[in-house]
């Protein structure tokens, strides 16, 4: 490796150091995509600077490239792609051990760089569309537990209102016919014995179904 | 076999997943680097 094509070099422990830097920033893609994007780019292209056959050791910067599209808006990842090509078409064409400034990697980097750059966009694009979607069941999800709770207030009032009515009526008649007619008023009584028994026996009944169909099934 | 996964998501995106990505694509890329450098071996 010292001698390639007619191309001196150091020793390869150096610069496949090089390679390992660039593979090893991966680690971090995900927190500092654009940070581990230079980092990846840089050493390959002081590795290919050095005259060194670049092939696998592009791949680096081409995964931290996908990371980047992935994460960032499709802009400043075309952007990123751009630099990225610019930097290692350069490094690789300054030092082709092939001899000439085409050949080898420097053929396949645009066909690396744009496959990335577009796996990135499309990955990005389904993670949002399916964030959207989830965001989308959640909203209908509290939609329907407040029309739910809605109905329930309701139900709630058409009873104790009903309730309450017939009891202030029922009251009223009692209070009128107590001194002339007592055994009404005994009626009028025993109907709002009858009314305030079936409007908590509703209560009772309505709560447990409505706390029942409001079981969070659809969530 | 939603839990496998499930557990399969959550390797994927944790931090130890990365470094173990990272660490196999060194041994790699590292391994085909050397390869290119020494095509007769």
């Amino acid at each position: 490796m010292d001698q390639f094509h007619g191309h001196s070099a150091p020793h390869p422990t150096a610069a496949l150091t090089l390679v390992a830097v660039a593979c090893l920033a991966l680690a971090w893609r995900r927190r500092y995509p654009v940070t581990v994007l230079a980092v990846s780019a840089a050493a390959v292209a002081a590795y290919s600077l050095l005259g060194y056959v670049n092939g696998a050791a592009l791949i680096a910067p081409i995964l931290a490239l996908y990371a980047v599209a992935t994460q960032v808006s499709v802009r400043r990842a075309v952007a990123a792609a751009v630099g990225t090509l610019a930097v290692l078409m350069a490094a690789t064409a300054a030092n082709n051990p092939f001899g000439q400034i085409s050949g080898g990697g420097f053929d396949v980097i645009p066909f690396m760089v744009v496959a990335a750059l577009f796996a990135g966009i499309a990955v990005a694009n389904r993670r949002a569309y399916v964030a959207s979607i989830r965001d989308r069941a959640e909203q209908d999800a509290r939609r329907r537990v407040d029309e739910e709770r809605l109905r329930i207030a309701r139900e709630l009032h058409d009873v104790v209102a009903h309730t309450m009515a017939t009891i202030n009526v029922q009251a009223g008649v009692a209070a009128h016919v107590l001194p002339t007619q007592p055994e009404a008023a005994a009626d009028a009584l025993q109907a709002i014995k009858s009314a305030s028994k079936e409007g908590l026996r509703e209560l009772r009944a309505r709560r447990w179904t409505s706390l029942a169909a409001s079981a969070p099934t659809w969530c | 076999m939603e839990g496998v996964a499930a557990a399969w998501q959550r390797w994927l995106s944790s931090p130890a997943g990365d470094v173990v990505r990272a660490l196999v694509v060194t041994f790699v890329l590292v391994l085909g680097a050397y390869s290119e450098g020494h095509p007769n071996q």
